[in-house]
């Protein structure tokens, strides 16, 4: 069920009214409708998927009461290593098996070996990087002791399958998000308004943004080789907000109703397009994953210690890694190694926490010095979300030969074959309305949370969501699955 | 509080409702009487202002290739081309349903025939929102549910988001409400004239995609439209307009599917089928195309002199089959 279908419009009303009105008295209760809505909401797609939930489940609860009682170190890292097999074995099995099988047989052909396997056709059950990610980062801290393993089995599951950020995010913790399962939800007003407008502005960004921009990449990235060079920039810099509305705008929704329902996900997107550096850029997009990665694989591996060989070799693992975790392709791969090198000359010269706060705080515009570092940060970007979206290594570097060609300078001529100029002219200005909205509202978490604090007259207020919902409604492109849904 | 949240919910339901409803009518009036390119055939024939002797229908293949201008002068008529770019017979005989309903019958229709005519849609229907201000129109709308087209079905249950994902289409439609039309139709009564050349690059292009092309790749009708098209057939038949088929010449190289089959069906319903296709004068010169499948303003020219002469030449046998078999294989 996609959060921007009419399934979804239909679904979320009963739930909410079942929830606050029926099952509201009752913390049990609640949890179980948690339960069953999520089953219902992944079942949607696939209903056989739902074992693997209820397996992961089961067997992380299992290992997690094991944990909590067994002292030897060793049987303890047995413990944990079973919980890492099962979970990152389901995500190999689904995921990698055919691009770890294909690349071997090619490995092989070239030293002339001849295998013959074939590869599976297999279908990748959503959101299955999301759930085992936290499903894994439960039993990691359990093994640590920096978290209690529960004894409730029913706020374990909820956890786990939480549909509004089961299949694309944000990946929560079970330091935060478990112990919420365990108190009852008293309903606020003010959170629950919050909630609603995080989840329009959410579809504004994924329906209005995303789903335009990406009717106008499609078009270019499928015609890449037709096409000139400044066609390609275009087609990079429309993917560049097609991904960040598309993501960002999955997480504010799941956000917005985990808030619906008295829950407080992490923030997941902070304007990582203003960011003044690749290092920031990292602090500010995917949040929860940089975060995972950061504390369950970059600090066990020895994160900045060492020498800088070592701390070299710890960030290209942490990105390539990142980048492999988003698909079975080596686009991804090259895509996370590209990021390190951006990363890199600042690690090096340890600038790379140089740019933490809000840029040009308490300044309306940015200053020049700022404008330059978020130019060319935002320029980094867009070049490696090239590697992101083709569809294999061969067309990602033919992409970037048409681009750097002497057509580069020439008029553009990806209009003609597709959209109408002005349709094309129209997604530009909504994507500068974007900007200009999320730059005056970057110190919060989300733009629309600008008006708890402003107040506007109810007028201004209902003109701001009436004008939204008209985009949305009026103004969304090609409906288009959640990329992340892919991951 | 959960009371009050409810309370506000529902009152910002109504007030978007009643905002996307007016819109709705706004945009569906304005573009009923827009005059731009996509919507000025339509407010004629909706509007029972275009009645015409002779018209024209078919896909790009009639849109770029028949010039009511020359055909009026020719055969001192009043024709108009009413053909639907990158459509088949679907779109196009719903058209002419309507025109016949809200225009008196023109003596003669040109049904311009090729090889996607009788196919079915592998897609959306290109530029389907001309049909939509027609929406509440029970034909229109079954047509456009049985095209494939994904919105349809939510359309049917919330009319407003018939327009969804068309912005220019929607400022169209206020714009043309308020009497505002920006840009006229630069269609001389529904024919587009195509005035460049087949460049170099596309014509290297076309030669390597069609050494591609397999001899033997089956061409086949889609059955509903091949019943479609009979019906229709035999609907000017039984109004006793007088029905042509033309095949429109193509450049030599490339096929010219179905002409046996429209061959087959032009005999067996009496009716006229003119097929140029491979038309010794225009097919095998690059010059009178700009691609393949279309001639520019240069080979339309010639083309219609060409068609003007032969219904000339045939008006007195146009009734009769057994008499224009000579006009087969031209």
């Amino acid at each position: 069920m996609l959060f921007n279908s009419l399934d979804f419009a239909v679904f979320i009303p009963i739930v909410f009214l079942l929830y606050w009105f029926v099952t509201q008295k009752y913390l049990r209760l609640q949890n179980i409708l948690i339960v069953v809505s999520s089953y219902v909401f992944y079942g949607w797609w696939d209903w056989r998927f739902l074992s693997l939930i209820f397996f992961s489940t089961l067997v992380d609860f299992s290992l997690g009461k094991l944990l909590k009682i067994e002292e030897s170190v060793f049987k303890r890292k047995v413990l944990l290593g079973s919980s890492i097999l099962v979970n990152l074995g389901f995500l190999g099995f689904f995921k990698y098996y055919n691009f770890f099988l294909t690349n071997f047989i090619d490995a092989f052909s070239l030293f002339g070996m001849q295998i013959n396997a074939n590869s599976l056709n297999i279908i990748l059950p959503v959101g299955i990087s999301f759930y085992t990610f936290q499903t894994l980062s439960y039993t990691i801290d359990v093994y640590k002791k920096k978290l209690k393993p529960t004894e409730d089995f029913l706020a374990f599951s909820a956890f786990v399958c939480f549909f509004p950020q089961l299949v694309a995010g944000p990946i929560e913790r079970a330091t935060n998000l478990l112990p919420q399962f365990y108190k009852k939800r008293i309903f606020k007003y003010d959170k629950a308004v919050d909630g609603l407008r995080q989840i329009v502005w959410g579809l504004f960004k994924k329906v209005v943004i995303a789903d335009n921009c990406a009717e106008i990449a499609n078009q270019i990235f499928n015609n890449s080789a037709d096409l000139n060079g400044s066609s390609l920039v275009f087609g990079a810099f429309f993917f560049t907000f097609q991904i960040y509305g598309d993501f960002s705008g999955y997480s504010d929704m799941a956000i917005g109703i985990s808030r619906l329902f008295g829950f407080n996900l992490k923030q997941n997107f902070a304007t990582p397009y203003f960011s003044r550096d690749i290092a920031e850029f990292w602090r500010r997009w995917h949040i929860s994953l940089s975060t995972w990665f950061r504390d369950y694989l970059y600090i066990p591996i020895g994160g900045s210690r060492g020498g800088v060989v070592l701390k070299v070799r710890n960030t290209f693992i942490i990105f390539i890694v990142s980048g492999f975790w988003h698909g079975a392709n080596w686009t991804f791969i090259f895509w996370g190694f590209l990021n390190a090198l951006y990363f890199l000359p600042l690690l090096l010269t340890n600038t790379n926490r140089n740019s933490t706060g809000i840029i040009a705080e308490g300044n309306l515009l940015p200053s020049v010095k700022e404008i330059g570092a978020m130019l060319s940060t935002f320029s980094l970007t867009v070049f490696a979300w090239i590697f992101f979206r083709a569809e294999n290594i061969h067309h990602a570097f033919n992409y970037i030969g048409g681009i750097f060609s002497e057509s580069l300078f020439m008029k553009l001529d990806f209009i003609s074959g597709g959209k109408h100029k002005l349709e094309v002219l129209i997604v530009l200005i909504l994507v500068v309305l974007l900007i200009v909205v999320e730059w005056f509202t970057r110190k919060y978490s989300h733009p629309l949370e600008c008006i708890t604090s402003l107040k506007p007259n109810r007028i201004i207020r209902y003109a701001i969501y009436l004008s939204l919902v008209l985009m949305i409604i009026f103004f969304h492109g090609s409906h288009e699955k959640f990329i992340y849904f892919n991951f | 509080m959960l009371s009050r949240l409810l309370k506000n919910a529902l009152k910002f339901t109504a007030i978007v409702v009643l905002t996307v409803y007016s819109v709705d009518f706004i945009v569906t009036k304005g573009l009923r009487k827009s005059n731009s390119i996509h919507f000025d055939n339509f407010s004629k024939i909706f509007s029972g202002s275009m009645n015409a002797d002779l018209i024209i229908s078919g896909s790009s293949k009639g849109y770029v290739q028949f010039s009511p201008k020359i055909l009026d002068s020719l055969l001192r008529t009043n024709s108009y081309n009413i053909s639907l770019d990158g459509n088949n017979f679907l779109t196009q005989n719903t058209l002419i349903t309507k025109y016949l309903h809200y225009n008196t019958k023109p003596e003669t229709i040109v049904q311009v025939v090729s090889t996607n005519t009788l196919k079915g849609f592998s897609n959306e229907i290109f530029l389907y929102e001309k049909f939509l201000p027609y929406f509440e129109d029970v034909e229109i709308r079954n047509m456009l549910n049985s095209s494939g087209k994904n919105f349809a079905q939510i359309v049917n249950y919330l009319p407003f988001t018939k327009y969804n994902g068309k912005p220019l289409t929607l400022l169209e439609g206020v714009l043309s409400f308020f009497n505002i039309h920006l840009i006229k139709s630069p269609l001389y009564k529904g024919y587009r004239e195509d005035n460049y050349n087949w460049t170099d690059k596309n014509y290297a292009k076309f030669i390597e995609i069609n050494t591609k092309i397999k001899e033997t790749e089956e061409f086949k009708f889609d059955e509903e439209l091949l019943v479609l098209f009979e019906e229709f057939i035999m609907m000017c038949n039984t109004q006793n307009i007088n029905l042509i088929l033309v095949y429109p010449p193509l450049y030599h190289l490339a096929n010219n599917y179905g002409v046996q089959e429209y061959t087959n069906l032009a005999k067996k319903h009496n009716v006229v089928f003119l097929d140029f296709s491979h038309d010794s004068e225009i097919s095998f010169d690059k010059k009178f195309f700009y691609d393949s499948q279309h001639m520019n303003k240069l080979g339309t020219e010639l083309f219609n002199v060409k068609l003007s002469k032969l219904i000339l030449e045939g008006q007195h046998f146009i009734r009769n089959w057994s008499n224009c078999d000579k006009t087969l294989t031209d």
